[in-house]
């Protein structure tokens, strides 16, 4: 909804880092339209936008925790609790997608560690069934075998049980593939269909034989630009809108009941920092 | 149809006597089944499909086509595989079930096993309806077709039956059809019977005919033999019961002889079962215009598209005074609705639910009512079966009478059977793992078997949607009857707007919009199909796009996603008219043939160049587009 009768000031001190939570954006309106195969970002945008109104002017008190070291500000959703009872935990299958948007080196690790230790968190659960990486198009293969590494230590230690890449194509899945120190071969490559009279049957083909299975992949690659999260925190009241806020990285989660084909709940988690 | 018990049936004069026994015994059968069953849990996902067939006898040299009443002689052959199965002289489970229904001509499929919840499982529902068909086909004689008509055209003119019978039965005392029209297992013509005769007449069926450029206005059935004195009853037509302007039909087999397409599937546990029989009860007169397969009655066309006020009329046992035409003396009371029909009260007790949306009246039997409660069931609950008990049991079984409550429901069944709505909440069988399920029975059979996979597929996933999203559908159960009448109108899926629930997201309600009164939330308004289907801007965004956002949301592969989203593309066109309703392909059909006369007159000619049609396309011999659009998934 629009938040035009929204007063646009709320105060939060100065913060460096962001750390956003949407919660179920199940509960709320769809974004997706007429063409339900198109690529996109808008229900992370509009998911972004209800949690801002939501935690900041949903009651009296704006809603948000601030860690003064590392000035880092948390906007957590109040609306619906995401744990996981214990009971259930066999019942579902826990997804996540976690979308590089930053490329710097040095941030590399950390990302991955960082997003299980949050959905970790959120979820209350310690291991996750699918973990799924998205780079962008113009990442090095350097960097995507460093992600990969670091994932396959969190196979062998139990933590995720099926890892999947993202719009990998013929030629770069069977490269992958081929890779002489690949442990742990994907188990689902995400991609998009344009049309469905021309699936990619050799893809599936390729997959078939490996193990490998392709699923739908609704999501632009770029799932969140520091254009687009600056606007949402100017609109907000959070930065003035001559701050830009670069999203670090994004994890899209969902938890789904197998045995009855029920999603229980879908988010989002958004990381972003100040820029000077 | 229900129970097939063995007995020797009661004739009405005496069944009436057992009717508070079998009340009774009912209801403490259903309490036993109810304390039991009340608390299972995490039930999976299993659901079904029911298809029913018209069988059909071709003469390719004459043109002429027959029903055919060998289904008790077809069904032996088809179930052979079940009773082996069962007495272990195979270990094959059966790929199907068959059984038999009301028509003599009709035998009805169901899978063999359950599908479960996977999409895998989804995309197998074709091939299933598609080995059904070749099984039915392989059990009949070769100038024998199954044909997923919802119901012949020319029932009930002379001479369509093979072998022929004279219209002259005392079980059904039609002017139209025979008693050996009905399945021959003592049940129906049991059933037909104490229908008439608790009634007191025989029922009363008009349907409106579409006036055409020929066609007489008054229109004066001709083809009714106004002054035969056969039975008592005859008198009727001429007294009244045949409208002028209609096509007026007297026996059950008009309604119960219809073919429909039905979907029952298991909750995970009570609770989730009655809200979704809650959820979809204003989901049913929707799906009935959408699949709308029936515009020809007794060899005329009608203006009417759909076939349930046909059933409706067909099992209408309420005697006058329940009819409200005379005041109350013999029976209890004022009921305003025949036992088939849409649904009365909503059953769920989840924070969605508002009093205000149970806006008809009730009627329900107090004495149940207060016992149900005294055994600890909720009020809604209580009303629900307490309502469904007004009704007198029609068909009892004299060796059946006395029963174990604690291991029978055949007394609770007798009631719940013959209550025909448009959703029905089915408790568990006693001593049997099967849960609590919902079945879904508005929708019409379609001719082909990519339509009836892809309008049951499009059902369940709309649950899994209503689950996931935690939609909420609710309007007053007065505007979904409004919505049950407009969906039998000719082309009403192009031409008619229903009523439906502006916002259902339970989650965004007022408190994100300050100064929105809580009344607006619960808003309805008139949409159009295409709406309600394909979204609204700014309004409900249609069911196709949720199912789309669904699936979005899960990990489903993109060889079953494309399949689904072939089924969810032709509710999409035939929601927005892009694709024609079976209803108005039959109608162009008739209406474009040469022999039609612009009469409203469906000849035997016209009827086998129809069915002919109808069994082309059921095999992929014919792909009409403006029926079945393109899809290569």
């Amino acid at each position: 909804m629009p938040s035009q009768d929204y007063p646009k000031q709320v105060s939060v001190p100065e913060f460096k880092q962001l750390v956003l939570y949407t919660g179920n954006v199940m509960r709320n309106s769809i974004t997706s339209g007429k063409h339900w195969n198109t690529k996109s970002n808008a229900e992370l945008v509009q998911a972004i936008s209800d949690t801002l109104d939501t935690s900041l002017y949903g009651s009296d008190k704006p809603s948000f925790r601030y860690f003064t070291e590392s000035e880092l500000l948390e906007v957590p959703d109040l609306r619906l609790s995401s744990r996981i009872q214990p009971e259930d935990r066999n019942d579902v299958e826990v997804t996540a997608k976690l979308f590089y948007l930053d490329r710097c080196n040095e941030y590399q690790v950390s990302h991955i560690d960082k997003a299980i230790h949050h959905l970790q968190q959120l979820l209350n659960v310690n291991s996750i069934d699918t973990f799924i990486v998205s780079f962008d198009t113009e990442e090095s293969p350097a960097h995507i075998d460093k992600a990969w590494k670091d994932l396959e230590v969190y196979h062998e230690n139990g933590v995720i049980r099926k890892l999947g890449v993202s719009d990998f194509d013929l030629v770069t899945l069977t490269e992958f593939l081929n890779k002489k120190d690949l442990k742990v071969k994907p188990s689902i490559d995400q991609v998009h269909v344009d049309k469905c009279c021309s699936l990619p049957k050799d893809l599936i083909e390729l997959g078939k034989k490996h193990g490998v299975e392709m699923t739908f992949n609704g999501d632009t690659t770029e799932i969140l630009t520091t254009e687009a999260l600056s606007s949402l925190l100017n609109k907000h009241g959070l930065v003035t809108d001559k701050t830009n806020v670069k999203p670090r990285w994004v994890l899209k989660y969902n938890v789904f009941f197998n045995c009855r084909s029920v999603v229980a709940d879908k988010g989002y988690i958004v990381v972003g920092d100040v820029l000077n | 149809m229900g129970l097939l018990s063995l007995g020797t049936p009661l004739p009405w004069s005496e069944a009436k006597e057992f009717a508070d026994h079998v009340r009774k015994h009912g209801i403490e059968q259903f309490l036993n089944i109810y304390h039991h069953q009340k608390n299972v849990q995490k039930q999976c996902l299993l659901w079904g499909d029911e298809i029913e067939y018209i069988v059909v006898k071709f003469n390719d040299k004459e043109k002429t086509t027959k029903l055919s009443l060998r289904a008790f002689d077809i069904l032996e052959i088809l179930e052979k595989p079940e009773h082996d199965w069962l007495e272990g002289i195979t270990k094959d489970a059966p790929d199907a079930l068959w059984r038999p229904e009301y028509g003599r001509y009709m035998i009805e499929g169901t899978p063999g096993e359950p599908y479960g919840a996977t999409f895998r499982d989804l995309v197998g529902v074709e091939p299933n309806m598609k080995l059904r068909r070749k099984m039915a086909h392989a059990a009949m004689n070769p100038d024998e077709y199954a044909v997923t008509l919802v119901n012949y055209p020319r029932l009930g003119c002379p001479h369509e039956l093979d072998p022929d019978h004279e219209p002259n039965g005392k079980a059904c005392q039609s002017m139209f059809v025979p008693d050996e029209i009905i399945n021959p297992h003592a049940r129906f013509p049991t059933l037909t019977a104490n229908i008439r005769r608790r009634r007191g007449s025989k029922v009363q069926i008009n349907m409106p005919i579409y006036h055409d450029i020929n066609t007489p206005k008054p229109f004066i059935d001709p083809t009714i033999s106004w002054d035969r004195n056969l039975f008592d009853h005859d008198k009727e037509a001429k007294n009244g019961a045949a409208l002028p302007d209609h096509i007026y039909m007297d026996a059950m087999a008009f309604g119960m002889g219809c073919c429909c397409l039905q979907i029952t599937f298991q909750a995970c546990n009570i609770d989730e079962g009655r809200r979704l029989y809650d959820q979809l009860a204003p989901v049913a007169p929707i799906m009935m215009a959408l699949s709308a397969n029936s515009p020809i009655y007794r060899g005329y066309l009608a203006d009417v598209d759909a076939r349930w006020n046909v059933i409706s009329s067909s099992v209408d046992d309420r005697t006058p005074e329940e009819r409200g035409l005379k005041p109350l003396a013999n029976d209890r009371f004022v009921i305003n609705k025949s036992r088939y029909d849409s649904i009365d009260s909503y059953l769920s007790n989840d924070a969605t639910y508002k009093a205000k949306y149970d806006d008809i009246d009730l009627v329900y039997d107090q004495a149940i009512y207060d016992r149900l409660r005294e055994d600890g069931v909720d009020d809604k609950l209580a009303k629900h079966v307490a309502h469904l008990f007004i009704r007198d049991p029609l068909v009892i079984f004299k060796e059946l009478l006395d029963l174990d409550d604690k291991n029978s429901s055949d007394h609770f069944e007798n009631l719940q059977s013959t209550n025909w709505q448009t959703m029905r909440f089915k408790p568990p069988p006693p001593n049997s793992s099967i849960g609590w399920r919902v079945e879904f029975r508005s929708m019409e059979v379609q001719l082909s078997d990519f339509e009836n996979a892809a309008y049951s597929v499009f059902i369940v996933l709309l649950t899994r949607v209503i689950l996931s999203f935690g939609l909420n559908f609710y309007i007053p159960l007065s505007k979904v009857d409004a919505n049950m009448k407009t969906a039998h109108k000719r082309d009403a899926v192009l031409n008619e707007k229903f009523y439906f629930r502006k916002n259902v997201f339970t989650a965004s309600q007022s408190s994100s919009r300050p100064g929105t009164p809580v009344e607006d939330d619960d808003e309805y308004e008139l949409m159009t199909m295409n709406e309600i289907v394909n979204g609204k801007d700014n309004g409900f965004p249609g069911f196709v796009p949720l199912i789309h956002s669904y699936l979005n949301s899960t990990n489903i592969d993109i060889e079953t996603r494309c399949k689904l989203s072939s089924y969810l593309s032709l509710i999409s066109k035939r929601a927005s008219g892009e694709l024609l309703t079976g209803a108005a392909y039959i109608r162009q059909f008739v209406m474009n043939h040469p022999a039609y006369k612009k009469d409203s007159v469906v000849s035997s000619e016209i009827t086998y160049d129809l069915v002919k049609r109808a069994d082309q396309i059921a095999k992929g011999e014919y792909h009409p587009t403006e029926l079945l659009g393109n899809f290569t998934a």
